[in-house]
């Protein structure tokens, strides 16, 4: 099991080297000049050169790219071309807000998701099923930008209970929470619900019925543990997604999160930030990665056997 | 001494879904003994799976639907007791060994842990004591019991049927069915499970039904035999009646020239010609009139009656 760990902890080491090398390519190869945006359209091309010349962006772009992947080992992954400030300060001054979004609609749309797609399975065809399986629709369907706008329009403007924007308290928190589960819990619900209905057809299934355990036995003990494998993926998929991909939610509302500032950077060419955002997110992609695959073991003890092997 | 355990009455179960309705039983009669060991045999298809289920009443929900009869277990007609009542008999009087090892226990729970389960909703018993009937059953089954703590992969498919066997007799029950308990073994397994049934059976005093399509396993551990074809018992008797009777359902005649036989010398195995009959479309009179060598003009039109004699019954018009 260590062992397991390990190796998929240095498999981050490619995976990381490739990402930075996509990155930086593009970011490099696209048109514009870091140092014409820096100084603006008024600076002379004396003072753009200069500061050409103080970035290194003069270098062939191999060579930028291994004097990056150099210093970036020694922990020094630059400075932001805008502010000036490290890399990592800006990033980890950005992070805890995206974590709790993401962490707080996660634990909303596995907790709303997990059980409303068990009792559809369980009461296929029913009232509840029909509706809860329409509700997951018109969720997936939705954009998140319009279900934001929505709520505020609904909560904040009509009835006053949440602020519009910012986070001052938690009360901040529950509009972009719920409009980021929005999708996740949608996409929970539909992938318990069908793993679920899998999983009751089972012939274990009906080796628990016919030793006469009831029906809530037979859910709660024989059929979630073995439902929850590919939701547990999907879990893990969308908490990554969240991660790195709440700009639109961050933007209604206003949110000074992570989405935002790398958006920012990639509007600025500010080639610094992006390097390290985009590296900071695979990693914790990968960990989330790896934390699902860990908890496949917890789940399902096949799985286990494979790892130890 | 004989008293009748099980008594099926003219049951009929239909398969209803939006496309088709599926006859898949037409009025079974059936009946067991205490500590007797019955026989169901017949084609793939033919209901036999389909009559141990609705006895547990575990046929697919909402779409297999027992139309009709009885089934009388101990003087009480389970057709008509609720799902808690039922729940109280399954498991601890009844219970049932499946047809596929592979796939009838939970991947992830231990073997232990699911052997104890039908041992905790049925006995009031401590962990104790749950845990010492759990290691007795595995060792009955010659399962050492240290191996409870491990999960169905670990084991072999002989080793997940004695599992299942074990959970099947860990409540001592009156009734136990077996659907192909030995298709999916292969044969020298096949005669540890059998021998093992048949200790079992004498020293428990448990009734068996046992449903195969192998009639060599018949006729060596069974008392009686019932034979079925399209959802109906078209012989039965005891395993004197079938295997040494001079007269047979044409069927069964069929099913008994399909086996290769060892001691006569013959070419070629005579197999029964067609197929059995779309059981959404059965054939009016006789169900194996399209097949039958010995077709009269009466099986096409009337559905014969039984023809019984002391033990053996018959359901065909060549006898009256």
């Amino acid at each position: 099991m260590y062992k397991y760990i390990i190796k998929r902890l240095m498999m981050l080491i490619p995976v990381i080297l490739g990402i930075s090398f996509i990155v930086f390519s593009i970011i490099s190869l696209t048109p514009g000049d870091p140092a014409r945006i820096i100084l603006g359209n008024h600076a002379s091309e004396e003072a753009v050169e200069n500061l050409r010349q103080e970035l290194g962006l003069n270098e062939p772009f191999i060579k930028r790219y291994i004097s990056y992947v150099g210093s970036s080992i020694k922990g020094d992954f630059g400075s932001s071309y805008r502010t000036g400030k490290p890399v990592f300060e800006d990033i980890f001054g950005k992070f805890p807000l995206t974590l709790k979004l993401a962490l707080f609609s996660m634990l909303l749309a596995t907790a709303l998701g997990i059980p409303i797609g068990i009792i559809s399975a369980v009461k296929r065809y029913s009232i509840i099923d029909g509706a809860s399986m329409i509700f997951a629709l018109l969720m997936t369907s939705m954009p998140s930008f319009w279900i934001g706008l929505m709520l505020i329009l609904i909560f904040s403007i009509k009835l006053d209970i949440f602020p519009v924007t910012g986070v001052e308290n938690i009360k901040g928190y529950v509009l972009p929470t719920i409009t980021l589960a929005s999708f996740s819990m949608a996409i929970i619900t539909r992938m318990t619900r069908s793993t679920m209905l899998e999983v009751i057809r089972q012939d274990y299934v009906r080796t628990a019925r016919a030793k006469g355990a009831s029906t809530k036995r037979i859910i709660f003990k024989h059929c979630i543990r073995n439902a929850l494998i590919p939701v547990v993926t999907v879990i893990g998929i969308n908490f990554g997604i969240l991660l790195g991909g709440t700009v639109i939610t961050e933007t209604v509302f206003a949110l000074p999160g992570l989405g935002t500032l790398l958006v920012s950077a990639i509007r600025m060419k500010d080639m610094p930030i992006v390097m390290g955002a985009v590296i900071f997110l695979a990693i914790a992609f990968s960990i989330i990665n790896l934390l699902v695959d860990l908890i496949y073991a917890v789940i399902d003890p096949r799985v286990k056997a494979q790892y130890s092997r | 001494m004989s008293q009748t355990l099980l008594n099926i009455k003219n049951l009929y179960v239909n398969y209803e879904t939006d496309e088709e309705t599926v006859r898949a039983l037409n009025g079974v009669n059936l009946k067991l003994n205490k500590g007797e060991m019955l026989g169901l045999v017949g084609e793939t298809g033919a209901g036999k799976t389909t009559t141990a289920l609705s006895i547990l009443k575990l046929l697919p929900k909402d779409i297999g639907i027992i139309t009709n009869g009885q089934i009388e277990f101990d003087g009480k007609d389970l057709t008509k007791l609720k799902e808690a009542e039922l729940r109280n008999i399954r498991g601890e009087r009844i219970s049932m060994i499946f047809q596929d090892p592979m796939t009838s226990l939970n991947p992830v729970l231990t073997v232990g842990e699911q052997i104890a389960e039908v041992i905790e909703l049925h006995k009031t018993l401590d962990k104790k004591q749950i845990e010492s009937k759990v290691n007795e059953m595995l060792e009955l089954v010659g399962i050492p019991a240290k191996r409870k703590k491990e999960f169905p992969h670990q084991f072999s498919g002989g080793m997940k049927q004695r599992v299942i066997i074990a959970m099947a007799l860990s409540c001592d029950p009156e009734l136990l069915i077996a659907d192909e308990p030995t298709t999916a073994l292969d044969v020298t397994i096949q005669a540890q499970v059998l021998n093992m049934m048949e200790e079992l059976k004498h020293k428990l005093n448990t009734a068996m039904l046992l449903i195969t399509h192998d009639l060599g396993v018949v006729a060596q551990i069974c008392d009686k035999v019932a034979i079925m074809y399209a959802g109906e018992i078209i012989e039965s008797g005891t395993a004197e009646d079938i295997f040494e009777a001079k007269e047979h359902h044409p069927y069964t005649v069929g099913l008994f020239g399909s086996i290769p036989n060892l001691i006569e010398k013959t070419n070629r195995l005579k197999p029964i010609l067609g197929l059995m009959p779309d059981p959404t479309d059965l054939p009016q009179g006789c169900k194996f009139h399209p097949r039958c060598p010995q077709c009269m003009e009466i099986c096409r039109k009337v559905h014969p009656d039984d023809r019984q004699t002391e033990t053996h019954t018959i359901k065909c018009h060549l006898y009256k």
